[in-house]
């Protein structure tokens, strides 16, 4: 009786041992089989916490290719959301792909908190050298120009959009309304009575519903849900008349459910064929998109920045972060830090306007 | 003091407290009836309110009910509550790190050991603070990667 | 009949899928007991190994981590009066005492076969009621939910208490908390005196290990520090004889379905769903003294009800693609990653998928019963430690598990003061129960309310118009009238000098 207990004890020990390997594998790169943290036998330079390493500096700046790993100290990834969902499993699955690819480490931090100051908080308490990145989304602009953040856009610095999410508005499949059309009529027939739900206030929903709001020229009242989860179910449930999200909240959701009505953007999308955009149909809205990016500390040097860039365009371009975003609904949205800064500042100044307005 | 005098301690305080938070709600803006203020002010007149009856109805409570108010030990708590804040104030400037826990713990276990002999109180506090630690680092750090 | 027909047991009898369950639940039950680690941060840490697997070996991954997660909590809650989740919280204030009595093998019994039974009813519901469940639950929303929190508070005012007027004003110190941070409505931060870290409110782990577990450790140093709470070897067996579990046969039953319905309802959650399976138990029993000491009731329901939610929560998940809470997002990740959209197609297209997933989820509950059998035994031996180890130990790891479910320091003053403010109220007969479910109620109540005014433009109508509202109402009537007889067939009885009647 002993021995059996003993024994059982043991096998016990070994699965949890061998949880324990696979679990260390897993968090940085996704793969059991890969080894996380193998420094590329060509790098001799030692890695000094505050200098860039000047064995990886390239030979030529002209031939703009990286030799990898970067570092061979791991990048963190700030992101300012709680583990799980969207936001974290983005950045799970690059580090999956620099693992995979370019044997970079890449970790994960969740800084949750404060609409995103938290996660500032900790980028800028790290030193400016490329090692620590932050991830965050269009919200972030919401919040820059709502003013709810203790910092100003120029705290951070824009390094690279990797994927961005159309917003689209929706309703829910037994709507009377069939088209856009339909829903503007009744709109201003009864200015106000309209009921659109949204995720939170002051959240890149509910900019996208100011928005909308003012180019259909209609008024509507906005009811914002704290998650996607009780939205999904308000508009399911039908009490509402429509709802404003994103593409990849709402494909979630078995495509009988509900009707969209619209999309931003300029063309339509491969997955929803019969769904036309704003545009076309004469509201503009073009160039709405929930991108989703990384940012660094103001301070960093500028040929990390770049070579930082250059990772991130090499890392989209792998076939697994195709299949990524196929599978979530969304679309490749490279910048590097020029033409990013140049749309990031121009958003923030509409937002601000916009809800100086509110 | 005794139990009717920390009641009456505690309702004051709870009371203020409430006063307070409700100058803080006249200042929420909005556009309904009910909006952000609309609660809270609710709850906080009814607290008040309750604070007011609790303690009459205190005050009415006969004196032989009336149970010597005992906290047993204040000394060692007011050490730990010292101690715990001196530690998370050090967490907070250096951020977390093993050894100034290792000597939170063993701090601590020290203090509360009555019986052994000095050698034998430090010897103990030293071991178990040391095994705490370890365990927290293998769990945490190896198992979960998650780094402080 | 589908969940059997449609589903191939071979799809399960692989080693990716023993892996799964195996590692899942233990993965789980671990994550769990840590303080300040939950559902949601467990299922996070195992997504990357899940990208490696096949679809069904993800899914059946990330629902065991869920299971063994709920149940893991009451690890620690019973061995050291921290609360792992934070709905394990409740079992706290029965488990803990009776580990103290020198009995956590028993409650570590009570919470597994609660954990047990709870886990397969909500899984076979899921199995077999998810469709006609889910567009039932769809018919709740706001105004449903207003009604739903009010019967929740109602429940705390229904319990008997010592100080009636201390309860409510508990009650509304409860309330007061989780009104902290941005309102949601408006946008504007309440209450957050200026600081960033209050933006999101105090923080849930933070306030409930400070109220529970900080201020027992004060509590703690009352007793001699030589002690130790287990003498007796043969106590680690965790396992409850069988009359033990007819005792509480009812009292499983009950909290199961309270678990699953909760989890059905998005946004309310585990914490709510043990929260009130306890006080349903503690109200509707006939002998209630013994609550709060030790009464096995206490575990059963709370522990029965968390481990529910899980089945209940995949319930709305599978049949529409609704997450109803962080936990389920990840999982509907999972989904999505492998390319499955759940609903309907799915189960038209892939019902071996499915139903796989969830006779996967099934042996998976009952592997944790066996797994946790030991597990926890091993875990239970820390009280062998005589109390001046054990005291700093729980204050170092209430600490930490505070700091590790969100990495800032600022929550553990949250925590240090919650448990000094704590133990003192505890001490002037203050029901923090009460203060508990206020706060995790506050906010379904007051939100759900200004939003169906939004709705309905102000209207109070649309309580009169939508059918599961009106059912709502007539029980909240119903229920009124029952404690009004209550209570005046109590003050008609002789008063009992009853000086140690415990508080809530």
């Amino acid at each position: 009786m002993f021995m059996k207990r003993k024994m059982f004890v043991v096998s016990l020990v070994l699965m949890m041992v061998f949880a324990i390997l696979t679990a260390c594998g897993g968090s940085g790169s996704g793969t059991s089989s890969q080894p996380s943290n193998v420094p590329a036998p060509s790098s001799p330079a030692p890695s000094d916490s505050g200098q860039p390493d000047e064995g990886q500096k390239d030979e030529g700046q002209t031939a703009k290719e990286n030799q990898y790993p970067l570092f061979n100290d791991p990048i963190t990834v700030i992101v300012p959301l709680a583990a799980g969902g969207t936001g974290d499993v983005i950045n799970r699955t690059i580090a999956d792909i620099a693992a995979k690819y370019f044997n970079q480490k890449i970790i994960v931090e969740n800084r949750p908190g404060g609409s995103g100051a938290v996660g500032i908080a900790a980028l800028l308490a790290k030193p400016a050298d490329g090692k620590t990145i932050f991830y965050n989304s269009q919200s972030m602009v919401v919040s820059f120009g709502t003013g709810a953040l203790p910092y100003k856009e120029d705290d951070i610095l824009p390094l690279a959009t990797v994927a961005s999410d159309r917003h689209a508005l929706y309703v829910p499949a037994n709507s009377p309304f069939n088209t856009l059309e339909d829903l503007i009529k009744y709109a201003k027939e009864n200015p106000g009575k309209l009921n659109i739900g949204g995720v939170n206030t002051q959240t890149s929903a509910h900019a996208f519903f100011l928005k909308l709001m003012k180019v259909l020229g209609i008024e509507a009242t906005y009811v914002p849900y704290d998650g996607s989860g009780t939205l999904a179910n308000a508009v399911l449930g039908g009490i509402l008349d429509a709802a404003v999200g994103t593409i990849a909240s709402v494909s979630s959701y078995d495509q009988g459910q509900v009707r969209l009505l619209g999309l931003t953007f300029h063309e339509r999308m491969e997955k929803y064929p019969d769904v036309p955009t704003f545009e076309e149909l004469g509201y503009g809205m073009g160039k709405d998109l929930q991108w989703r990016g990384f940012f660094l500390h103001p301070a960093t040097p500028p040929e990390i920045v770049e070579k930082l860039s250059i990772f991130f365009k090499d890392i989209v371009s792998k076939p697994e972060w195709n299949e990524y975003l196929e599978r979530t609904s969304q679309e490749l949205f490279m910048n590097d830090p020029q033409s990013f800064a140049d749309f990031y500042k121009n958003e923030i100044a509409e937002i601000r306007e916009m809800f100086g307005d509110n | 003091m005794s139990y009717k005098l920390w009641t009456y301690v505690t309702l004051s305080i709870i009371a203020f407290v409430g006063v307070v938070l409700f100058m803080q709600t006249t200042q929420f803006r909005s556009t309904d009836p009910v909006g952000p203020a609309f609660f809270p002010q609710i709850v906080i007149a009814i607290m008040i309110l309750f604070c007011i009856l609790s303690a009459i109805s205190t005050a009415r409570q006969k004196a032989s009910e009336n149970n010597e108010f005992k906290i047993l030990n204040m000394p060692d708590i007011v050490f730990t509550i010292i101690v715990s804040i001196i530690y998370t104030y050090l967490w907070k400037i250096f951020g977390f790190s093993y050894i100034i826990s290792f000597i939170f713990v063993a701090v601590l276990v020290f203090r509360y050991n009555k019986k052994d002999p000095l050698k034998r109180k430090i010897m103990n506090a030293a071991i178990a603070s040391a095994i705490v630690n370890v365990s927290v680092f293998i769990v945490f750090d190896l198992l979960f990667n998650l780094t402080f | 009949m589908d969940f059997i027909l449609k589903f191939n047991l071979a799809d399960l009898l692989t080693w990716e899928i023993l892996f799964a369950i195996v590692f899942g639940v233990l993965f789980g039950i671990v994550v769990g007991a840590i303080p300040g680690l939950g559902a949601t941060i467990g299922l996070a840490l195992v997504l990357p190994i899940t990208f490696n697997m096949t679809s069904l070996g993800s899914i059946v991954l990330l629902a065991s981590v869920f299971m063994g997660c709920e149940y893991g909590g009451s690890v620690s809650a019973i061995l050291m009066g921290i609360p792992g989740t934070g709905a394990a919280t409740a079992t706290i204030l029965d488990g803990y005492p009776m580990a103290k009595q020198g009995r956590p093998g028993t409650a570590l019994g009570y919470s597994l076969v609660g954990a047990l039974i709870g886990g397969v009813i909500s899984v076979l519901a899921l199995m077999i009621l998810s469709k006609p469940i889910a567009s039932l639950a769809l018919k709740f929303s706001d105004p449903e939910f207003f009604l739903l929190g009010i019967i929740g508070l109602l429940a705390v005012a229904g319990l008997s208490s010592k100080d009636i007027f201390k309860s409510v004003i508990s009650v509304c110190i409860g309330l007061l908390m989780s009104m902290v941070g941005i309102d949601i409505l408006t946008g504007q931060t309440r209450f957050t005196f200026g600081t960033v870290h209050l933006m999101d409110g105090l923080h849930l782990v933070a306030l409930f290990v400070g109220m529970f577990a900080v201020s027992e450790v004060f509590a703690m140093l009352g007793n001699d520090p030589h002690t130790k709470y287990v003498h007796d070897k043969k106590n680690f067996k965790v396992a409850i004889s069988w009359k033990e579990f007819t005792a509480v046969k009812w009292t499983y039953l009950k909290g199961s379905i309270i678990g699953t319905i909760i989890g059905i309802l998005p946004g309310v959650g585990s914490s709510a769903a043990s929260w009130l399976a306890y006080t349903e138990a503690k109200s509707t029993a006939k002998n209630k003294e013994n609550f709060g000491k030790g009464d096995p009731r206490g575990i059963a329901a709370p522990e029965t009800a968390n481990n529910a939610v899980v089945g209940g929560a995949l319930i709305p998940l599978v049949t529409l693609g609704i997450p109803g809470s962080a936990a389920t997002a990840v999982i509907l990740g999972a989904f999505l990653i492998h390319g499955i959209v759940p609903g309907p197609a799915s189960f038209a297209n892939q019902p071996g998928l499915m139903y796989g997933i969830f006779w996967g989820l099934l042996f998976a509950t009952i592997i944790m019963y066996f797994l946790g059998r030991y597990t926890t035994s091993l875990m239970a031996r820390i009280l062998v430690l005589p109390l001046y180890v054990l005291t700093p130990i729980v204050l170092y790891i209430s600490l930490i598990g505070v700091f590790a479910s969100e990495l800032n320091v600022f929550h553990l003053w949250v925590a240090i003061i919650a448990g000094i403010a704590a133990f003192f109220l505890k001490n002037l007969d203050f029901s923090l129960p009460s203060m508990v479910l206020a706060y995790i109620l506050g906010p379904i109540i007051e939100e759900s309310l200004r939003r169906t005014l939004v709705i309905s433009k102000g209207s109070v109508g649309i309580f009169f118009t939508r059918p599961a509202s009106i059912a709502l109402m007539a029980l909240i009537v119903i229920f009124i009238a029952v404690i009004a007889y209550q209570r005046i067939k109590a003050a008609k009885k002789p008063v009992q000098k009853d000086l140690h009647s415990s508080n809530i």
